[in-house]
């Protein structure tokens, strides 16, 4: 029950991209042999285990253990998405001081007139392009929200791609992996020095939710800000190993599941 | 420093800094335009009175409630949009408007003079179709020297009741005020990367400090608010001396 609550949306992005059953078994056998491999060669000092033991370890027979082990399991990075135009108008509505607010953030800016405005902002930052097309582009792609009295809202960090596709399931795994190896570590090891906390959960009117968010976004969004001014000096000055390092602030949300009764039966 | 300290008695040490912090008042003052001298001779008559700053807190009047306004139109759920942002706002009407907000805060026939006011300090700009949208949850003062000065005026009173109540009052940890600094020599020119760094950081952290006052503060009637609490708060500002 418990694995299950942490691999179900897992299984609904499956479901959404078209991937059937058999070949989600695929997936998750091949990935978790590499996996088994990594681990029990890491418990030896480095020294890859035998394809008997991985067998008898994974319960895959060792014939798929090496056919398995044969090829990688995850997709190419070689079909990264390219550079993106509109992009550069994002970075500059986030880095140029006239585009932001007092407190750093990106403002709403009117669609068109002087600066500050969208197209002003984009004959600065990617000048010779059409200001409606490439806020067209910005609307579709999800990152700029369309608002009243033509006015408009930098809604993402980023454009990506809308909906399901290789590049955003792609980001959706690498973070899911990063988050599940952490709560994996501290759960194995409550001593992990890995950082994880989390506040109790609330219950807030639903219709407060909106201005919360906002609060979180504003409020997260500076603490990391900050961190990343820190880790990038950090990061330039050391020497010697290194490790990957990074932080994540995430909501956690869904539905809350009432609790069982005691002598209600399952079904 | 230290022998400095040594070598006086605690009174002529508390003279001697007494007469640094008049002296480093009178010295910020330059700038303005300020005489020194007229100044120490309208104190020395009317000491008691200009303790309470009341000519400086009349200047900063509006722009006190100014930023209760802004405040509220952040937080007030009628005001926000579907993402938890402030509306655009019609001039005129019935609440949710900035005029319904100008009568809560100033009274009566004062939405032209706010709307200047809120225009100039960056809290607002006008949109098309006779509207308004927030720009700054926060009323900035840059340019704006005697506002600014009797902004100050007020903070210098906070630092010092700070001050007062940590070194001579509160005998509880829950009843000091939280007073850090952090500072240290620097190249000049380092300092724009500096403020970069900590302007969001303080925003931040005034932004949390604005919720919770707003939550608490006495807002039915503005004017007679001296009566019925004191004025608490939170500043932080980055400097270069």
């Amino acid at each position: 029950m418990a694995a299950m609550a942490a691999i179900e949306p897992v299984l609904e992005v499956l479901l959404k991209i078209g991937i059937t059953s058999p070949e989600a078994e695929s997936l998750m056998r091949g990935l978790f042999v590499h996996r088994a491999r990594d681990s029990l060669a890491s418990q030896a000092g480095g020294v890859a285990p035998t394809d008997v033991r991985l067998a008898l370890v994974t319960g895959v027979h060792r014939n798929f253990v090496r056919r398995i082990l044969s090829e990688p399991p995850v997709i190419s990075s070689e079909r990264e998405g390219r550079a993106y135009l509109p992009g550069r108008v994002l970075r500059g509505w986030q880095t140029d001081p006239l585009y932001r607010d007092e407190g750093g953030k990106p403002r709403d800016i009117p669609e068109e007139g002087p600066a500050p405005s969208f197209a002003a902002l984009t004959a600065e930052y990617l000048s010779g392009r059409s200001a409606s097309t490439v806020l067209q582009e910005l609307i579709r792609s999800g990152a700029v929200q369309s608002l009243e009295a033509h006015r408009v809202r930098l809604r993402s960090r980023a454009a990506r791609r809308p909906g399901l596709n290789l590049e955003s399931v792609t980001v959706y795994g690498l973070q899911a992996r990063a988050l599940l190896a952490t709560l994996t570590a501290r759960l194995c090891d409550p001593q992990a020095a890995a950082f994880l906390e989390v506040t109790p959960v609330f219950g807030i009117a639903a219709d407060r939710m909106p201005l919360i968010r906002d609060v979180v976004a504003r409020r997260a969004g500076t603490f990391l800000t900050g961190l990343e001014h820190e880790l990038s000096r950090e990061s330039k000055g050391s020497r010697g190993r290194k490790v990957r390092f990074s932080l994540s602030v995430v909501e956690l949300a869904g539905p809350v599941r009432a609790r069982r009764r005691k002598g209600e039966g399952s079904s | 420093m230290a022998n400095a300290h040594a070598s006086l008695s605690d009174v002529a040490a508390r003279q001697r800094l007494g007469s640094e912090l008049i002296g480093v008042c009178l010295a910020a003052l330059q700038p303005y335009g300020v005489d020194g001298a007229a100044v120490l001779k309208s104190v020395a008559a009317t000491r008691a009175a200009a303790a309470q700053a009341p000519f400086a807190r009349g200047l900063f009047r509006d722009t006190f409630w100014l930023g209760e306004l802004a405040t509220e139109w952040t937080e007030n759920r009628s005001y926000l949009d579907q993402q938890g942002k402030p509306k655009v706002l019609p001039i005129q009407g019935e609440e949710p408007s900035f005029e319904a907000l100008v009568q809560k805060y100033f009274g009566p026939g004062r939405v032209p003079q706010i709307l200047e006011l809120a225009s100039r300090t960056l809290v607002i700009e006008r949109v098309e179709g006779g509207r308004v949208a927030q720009v700054n949850a926060c009323v900035m003062l840059n340019g704006q020297p005697l506002l600014l000065l009797a902004r100050a005026i007020l903070c210098v009173r906070g630092l010092l009741a700070a001050t007062q109540s940590n070194a001579l009052g509160a005998e509880k940890p829950s009843g000091m005020s939280p007073d850090r600094l952090a500072c240290s020599y620097v190249p000049k020119d380092a300092f724009g990367e500096f403020a970069a760094l900590m302007r969001e950081q303080i925003h931040g952290l005034v932004d949390q400090g604005n919720r919770w006052l707003s939550e608490h503060t006495v807002r039915d009637r503005p004017a007679e608010a001296d009566r019925k609490g004191g004025v608490m708060g939170v500043h932080a500002y980055v400097f270069s001396d």
